[in-house]
């Protein structure tokens, strides 16, 4: 169902007859009498546009459009006030709180259309364009990163608790294998619709990737949040989810939910929902985990002393193990590339008095570093060509001689705690 | 018209197309708008200088700098370029202090420098001294934002101003 405008006025005969221009022209209404009322319907359902036509106390007016603009599942609706109120102070306010339009009573039916349409048109094409998935009409995963930040700060400054449900369709593939890509396509904006049909407004629905959608739920804990998914599940089990030439589709979906926890990464967040997914398709699919948080899942050892490995320079070798500069390294020293023999290490330090061989670099780094091993350049050239081609080789970190102490340190550092 | 938001930058930005689009929100970054942009930003950096000593001890700056954490403890990128670093006796004071390692430490470059290239209305970067010690200094930050397989070598010869015009200077 298209979202409905909502209105609200509190005269029944005023708020039937705009119900009414609305409906001429296409657009269901839903009325509300308080302010109040509308605030709670908002939290339940999404709206095309907001008109608000009767009097209230202007701080209590003022204040309702305020909150609504700053709310982030609310801002975007246009907000249209229709006012007896010919007040130059009052309209103006009402702009700086950001409503969209003012009109003074009466109002020609045939403007407040045009007006309608118009913010629908402009809005609507501009979040679709920005923020919408094209296929599912689902958020992109673009929005969803960015949201998912706003939202667990609102979740933290309320103290309330925030959910994440990651949805895989089931056996998507051997549907687009079978019945073609066009059917996958039909099956995927059914999914999406239903998910945000059955979720409230103040969800979000992304599509993730592919087959995946995530769904964010603020102010619900994991239990409730399951429970909802279970939900759409036992919906989906029961209702085709798409239709083409009168043949109906259904398709399951495994979910994994998670709850956010205090001082989770928001990495880890999604990717704790995810690990609920692949249990789901490992018992057998179309099925809804509750993924719990594993006790000790960042514990990171800040105090282990790393290995590093320094090739070419006494010098570097020395200054690193002094105590002044204070990172816990084990130093092994090597003179030459080809001399180099070790198990492991965390850091090489490469020092060079020519310009870097970006093949010998390249063979070095293949044959004898472990994967996630660091490498600073300390090099005596000062061309850009050889900063520019250390960039291409994989260089993590350069630095020219001669340089000071706290140089080499903030360059070694800076290979230890990058992300 | 409404006021312009933070969502309607932001929907600005995801529409210009360009490797990479920088956003210089000043000194504003503590202001909810702000806040929301950077927070959407894929890596946020942070340029200091060492023209206020003391600054990182103090309480509201403190407060001010917090936000790195804040980000980075959302698992995005938040980091430091360390600008205008002068080679004086307290610069070991000054780069500990810093809350982070800074990604980049980039030097002080004269000022005659710098006023001759606005009033001749040429890059700073057209000085090939200048271009190099930045592209070095710059070192961190280009290894962090352009991609691995990008071509970095091919570009540097190409535009006026070199790679860093390239990227930045449009």
């Amino acid at each position: 169902m298209e979202s409905p405008i909502l209105l609200i006025e509190n005269d029944p005969y005023t708020a039937k007859e705009i119900a009414e221009i609305l409906f001429e022209s296409g657009y269901q209404s839903i009325i509300k009498d308080s302010l109040q009322e509308a605030e709670r319907c908002l939290q339940d359902m999404s709206f095309k546009v907001i008109i608000q036509s009767n009097e209230y106390q202007q701080e209590e007016q003022l204040n309702f459009i305020e909150k609504l603009k700053s709310e982030q599942t609310t801002r975007w609706i246009p907000l249209i006030i229709i006012s007896d109120t010919n007040n130059d102070s009052f309209r103006i306010e009402c702009f700086n709180r950001g409503v969209d339009d003012f009109l003074l009573k009466p109002v020609k039916p045939i403007e407040l259309i045009a007006r309608v349409k118009g913010w629908i048109s402009r809005v609507g094409n501009l979040e679709e364009m920005a923020f919408r998935d094209p296929l599912t009409k689902a958020y992109n995963r673009r929005y969803f990163d960015h949201q998912i930040i706003l939202e667990l700060q609102r979740s933290q400054r309320n103290g309330y608790p925030i959910s994440l449900a990651f949805v895989d369709a089931d056996k998507f593939k051997s549907i687009n294998d079978t019945h073609g890509h066009h059917i996958g396509d039909l099956v995927l904006q059914g999914l999406s619709e239903i998910l945000r049909r059955q979720t409230r407004s103040v969800d979000i629905v992304a599509r993730y990737g592919g087959e995946e959608f995530v769904v964010l739920m603020p102010n619900t804990n994991g239990e409730q949040a399951a429970q909802r998914m279970q939900d759409i599940l036992e919906f989906v089990r029961i209702n085709p989810i798409a239709k083409h030439n009168e043949k109906e589709y259904f398709v399951t979906f495994s979910c994994g939910v998670a709850q956010w926890i205090t001082n989770m990464p928001v990495f880890d967040w999604v990717k704790l929902a995810d690990e609920g997914v692949y249990a789901a398709k490992e018992q057998g699919r179309n099925r809804v985990i509750l993924s719990k948080v594993k006790e000790n899942h960042q514990a990171i050892d800040n105090n282990k002393t790393l290995i590093a490995v320094v090739i070419g320079s006494k010098h570097v070798a020395e200054l690193i193990r002094t105590e002044e500069f204070n990172i816990p390294l084990s130093v092994f020293e090597f003179d030459k590339y080809e001399e180099a023999v070790f198990q492991e290490t965390d850091i090489c330090i490469l020092a060079l008095q020519k310009e870097l061989e970006p093949e010998r670099f390249k063979k070095f780094r293949e044959e004898k570093l472990p994967r996630d091993c660091k490498v600073l350049l300390v090099t005596e050239t000062r061309s850009e060509k050889d900063v520019l081609q250390s960039i291409e080789a994989g260089i993590d970190g350069y630095i020219r001689s001669p340089f000071s102490d706290i140089d080499l340190e903030i360059s070694v550092k800076r290979l230890i705690y990058s992300n | 018209m409404r006021e312009w938001t933070a969502d309607d930058t932001l929907k600005m930005l995801y529409h210009i197309k360009a490797p990479i689009v920088l956003l210089d929100v000043s000194h504003k970054w503590t202001e909810p708008s702000v806040r929301e942009i950077c927070v959407g930003a894929d890596e946020i950096l942070f340029i200091v200088d060492p023209l206020l000593p003391i600054r990182f001890f103090r309480k509201e700056t403190k407060r001010n700098t917090d936000v790195i954490f804040e980000i980075r403890n959302m698992n995005k990128s938040a980091n430091i370029i360390a600008n205008r670093d002068v080679k004086v006796p307290n610069r070991n004071e000054w780069l500990k202090s810093l809350p982070l390692t800074p990604l980049s430490v980039i030097p002080e470059f004269p000022y005659h420098e710098v006023i001759k290239s606005i009033w001749s209305n040429t890059f700073i970067t057209d000085n090939e001294d200048i271009r190099n010690e930045l592209i070095y200094s710059l070192y961190g930050v280009i290894n962090l934002l352009v991609p691995k397989d990008f071509p970095i070598k091919r570009l540097k010869k190409q535009h006026r101003g070199g790679l860093i015009s390239k990227f930045f200077g449009g």
